[in-house]
Formats: structure tokens, sequence, C-alpha cells
């Protein structure tokens, strides 16, 4: 079956694995490492704790498949689990997330900093992980959430739209807003931007 | 929650756990009937939000027409206290719940608040216009009136103001009991809503207006009181209840602007009482002769 399976996309393997359980595994090959770099960045630190948030997310994903909508991308729908049950998770914990930025920083920073509309701004391409971290981390979570999905995960507005639930253009407005407070936060601990 | 075993991938691990736990996806029905569930509550918001609208449009378009010169000191107070406080609440906490059952839905969130708030807003607005032009409004006002007792119906609202012979405003009906036709004779025996017969002397009405006693329909009285008892009045002017069916904009406006002639007429009198040909008059008395302004002629 494997050979059957593997070179169909996301959303075809959803409608076997209706049929055919163990098809739900090949889902789980391919998401499982992504997921796990997610829900790091969005808090979920420890390996023992990203186990179970992991295994959460993919039962839960498991029992909804029925809900899952065909006019959006399966990672966008497996995405939004993810990012509930890892901001459930930090609840349940009663803390604070924080983040951890698996990143190349210098090649993530250059991203941050290419503001379509502001092309003359430059980074310093010095800085380091470490520094975006804890400036992301000091800044509010609708924010840091949607700079996750856009400059670490790579997402495009309509699919940080669908993983978070919000219009199209809010995206937009938290990406601007976001990148204006990382900028200035980076920029309170004297780094030059 | 199992405690992960390091030995196995989380693969295995969870297609395990789906089938020791006999784990299946859950019914496609749930979702839909969900998400049906979501759009009927938004249907039901929408509607009673237009039935508010409805019933609004009626309570303000009938206090628009009202004579409040008559009743009060001027328009503020006047739609301050008549404005339908009930159906404005009742309208914003529908709009409020459309909105948030339209963002519960599928694809909800991909909308924009203003864009949903605004649509629904438009929806119940356009159906409440068009549910008052077919006479939903009036028709809703007043069986909620005649079912409950506690319902402020414009009817009732109405009454409420018009019923208040100390202020020389009466409603009613000229009384079964009178034998005699009503004629131009100068007293009737007029039945109140609370029912006390006043002896009234309608020696300073119009034809119309002493026509209008004749049909024996619920009426308005404008005049004077002058004992309580016995139950005495002076009656200057005579109004159409105008509540027993939904009346158009036009035929409202056509009714207010009869009653403010029958005010106007008063004026003859008034300036009569100033030459001093009848000094004593009761209708020129009237608070309202200070509120009416005379158009010019």
């Amino acid at each position: 079956m494997s050979q059957s399976i593997e070179p169909l996309s996301d959303e075809e393997i959803v409608k076997v694995t209706l049929r055919e359980q163990s098809a739900f595994g090949y889902l789980i090959e391919r998401y499982e490492e992504k997921l796990k770099r997610y829900i790091s960045r969005l808090g979920v630190r420890n390996y023992d704790d990203q186990v179970d948030v992991l295994q959460d997310i993919f039962i839960k994903a498991y029992k909804n498949l029925n809900s899952f909508d065909n006019s959006l991308k399966f990672s966008s729908w497996i995405y939004r689990i993810a990012h509930n049950e890892a901001i459930s998770w930090y609840r349940k914990q009663s803390v604070r997330p924080e983040g951890h930025l698996i990143i190349d920083s210098e090649e993530i920073l250059e991203l941050i900093s290419s503001d379509e509309k502001s092309p003359e701004i430059k980074f310093d391409y010095k800085i380091n992980a470490a520094e975006v971290n804890r400036a992301l981390d000091s800044i509010e979570d609708k924010y840091k959430e949607v700079l996750i999905l856009r400059f670490f995960e790579h997402k495009e507005y309509d699919e940080i739209s669908d993983i978070l639930k919000i219009p199209p253009g809010s995206v937009g407005t938290l990406l601007h807003r976001g990148k204006t407070k990382l900028r200035n936060e980076l920029n309170t601990k004297n780094i030059r931007i | 929650m199992e405690l992960p075993d390091n030995n196995q991938d989380l693969k295995t691990q969870i297609l395990n756990r789906l089938q020791t736990e006999s784990l299946a996806p859950n019914s496609r029905w749930i979702y839909s009937g969900r998400e049906l569930l979501v759009w009927g509550l938004w249907f039901a918001s929408a509607i009673f939000g237009a039935l508010a609208v409805a019933v609004s449009l009626f309570a303000l378009i009938e206090r628009h027409f009202s004579l409040y010169e008559v009743t009060h000191e001027n328009f503020w107070s006047f739609a301050i206290e008549v404005l339908p406080y009930l159906w404005i609440s009742i309208f914003i906490i529908m709009i409020l719940l459309a909105v948030y059952n339209l963002r519960q839905t599928k694809n909800g969130y991909r909308y924009p608040l203003w864009q949903i708030f605004t649509s629904s807003l438009v929806l119940s607005v356009a159906g409440g216009s068009l549910m008052h032009l077919a006479g939903v409004g009036f028709f809703l006002d007043n069986q909620m009136g005649n079912f409950s007792a506690g319902y402020p119906s414009q009817e009732r609202i109405e009454e409420k103001i018009w019923q208040s012979p100390e202020r020389g405003r009466l409603v009613g009906f000229v009384s079964q009991s009178e034998s005699k036709p009503v004629v131009l004779n100068e007293v009737i025996f007029f039945e109140g809503l609370d029912g006390r017969s006043f002896e009234t002397n309608i020696s300073q009405l119009h034809l119309e207006e002493i026509n209008l006693l004749r049909t024996g329909k619920k009426v308005r009285l404008l005049g004077q009181i002058i004992s309580v008892e016995p139950p005495r009045f002076h009656a200057c002017a005579v109004f159409p209840w105008a509540f027993e069916r939904d009346y158009s904009m036009k035929e409202l406006s056509e009714l207010r602007d009869t009653m403010r002639k029958g005010i106007e007429r008063l004026f003859v009198f008034k300036d009569m009482a100033s030459s001093s040909v009848i000094s004593s008059d009761l209708c020129t008395q009237m608070p309202v002769m200070r509120r009416v302004q005379v158009r010019p002629r």
C-alpha cells in the first residue's frame, strides 16, 4: 500500500484514511517533525511534553477527520489543531509560553527585515537567534503567533488566516505591527536595525 | 494520557492507541449538524432582528406623526418617553447574536468583523422595513398587546398618554347609556378608559367633530376638566383614535394635519377671548394653546 499512497496529496490521504485507518500513519510521518518544531516555537519545549502534545494533536485530527474542509489545505487544518493544542497545553501549565526558535538566524532575520513597504530598512545580520528569541517572547502572543507562522513556518497569508481563524486582512495588519514591535524590542536591546 | 514509550516511534504509538482505544473519526453528521445549527441560529437572530426593526419602525413612524404638542412640552421630552426601548434593545441583542453566530460558521472567520456586522445590520433593517411595509410591525405590536397585559404596545402607550382628564385629555366612547342621539346639543356623556362617565360639554365642537362622535368609535377628546366629582368635562376638539388598523404614513400625516387644524381653529376663540367677547372661554386657557404655533395665514 505504501507505494500507492506515498505520491498522494495530504487531502487524498485523508480520504483514504477514512476507509483505512493505517493510512493515517503517512500523515503522521509527514507532519511529525514540522509540528514538533511548530509547537516548540510556540512554547512546548520539553521533549516529553512535545510527545504528549503531538499525540493529542494527531488523535484529535484523526477523530475530527470528517470535519476537514477540502477548501482548506490539510496543513492549515492540522496546524490549526496544533496551535489550539499548544495553547491549551500552556494554559494548563499556567505559564506564559516561551518559544524556542530553531532557526537559521541570518536567513530569518533577513526575512523579518524584508518589509516590502520599507526596503531601505536594513537589519544587522549579526544578531543571533537567541536575541531574536528573547525579543519575540517579549511581544504579545497575537503578534508572535503570526510572525512565527509567516517567517519560521513560511506560511502564506491565507494559510495563516485559516490556521489562526482570523480574516486575511488582519494577518497583514498583525504582521506589520508585529514586525514593528519586534524591531522596537530589538532596538531597546541596543541591537542596531 | 499514556506515557510516551521511547522505544516506539510516534506513528506506532498513535496507531496503536487508535486501535486499542477503538477510536474512529466522528460522524460527519455531527459537523454538518453543528454547521446547520449555527446557520439556523444566525437565521433566527436575523429574523428576530428584522421583527424588532419592523415593530420599531411602526412605533417610530407612529410617534413621528403623533400630536406631541398636545401631550408634551417639546418633541424631545415626548421622544424620550415613547421610544420603543424594548424593541431597540432586542434589535441590538439580535444583531450581536447574528454576528456571533456568523463568526461561528465554518468560514465565518474569513470576513472582517465590520463586514459581518454591516451585513447583519443591513439584512435585518432591510428585512424589517419590508415586514413593516407588509404590516407585520403593527400586527406583532397589536397581538402582543392583546396577549400580554404587561406589554407596552403603542396603543397602550397612547392610551396612557391620552387618558388623563386632569390634563385635559380623554380617550373613550360616547356612553352607551346615552339615549339621546349625538346632535349639536351642548351636553353628552363620554365614557373614559378608566370607566368614569364624564358629562361633557360639546358646544364648541365643529360639525365634523360631532360627526366623529356620532360614529360611536373610540376617539380622543381634548379640553378641560370642569369637576372630578361629578365628572364633568369641556370638549374643545375631537380626534380619531387611529390604532384600530395599520395606518400608512400618508394617512398618519393627514391625520396629524387634521388634528393640528382642529387645535388651530381654537385660536379663533382665543382671538375672540382677547377682545373680551368670550373672556371666560375654557378652550383658550388650555396649556396646549401655548405650545401649538399657528401657521401664518
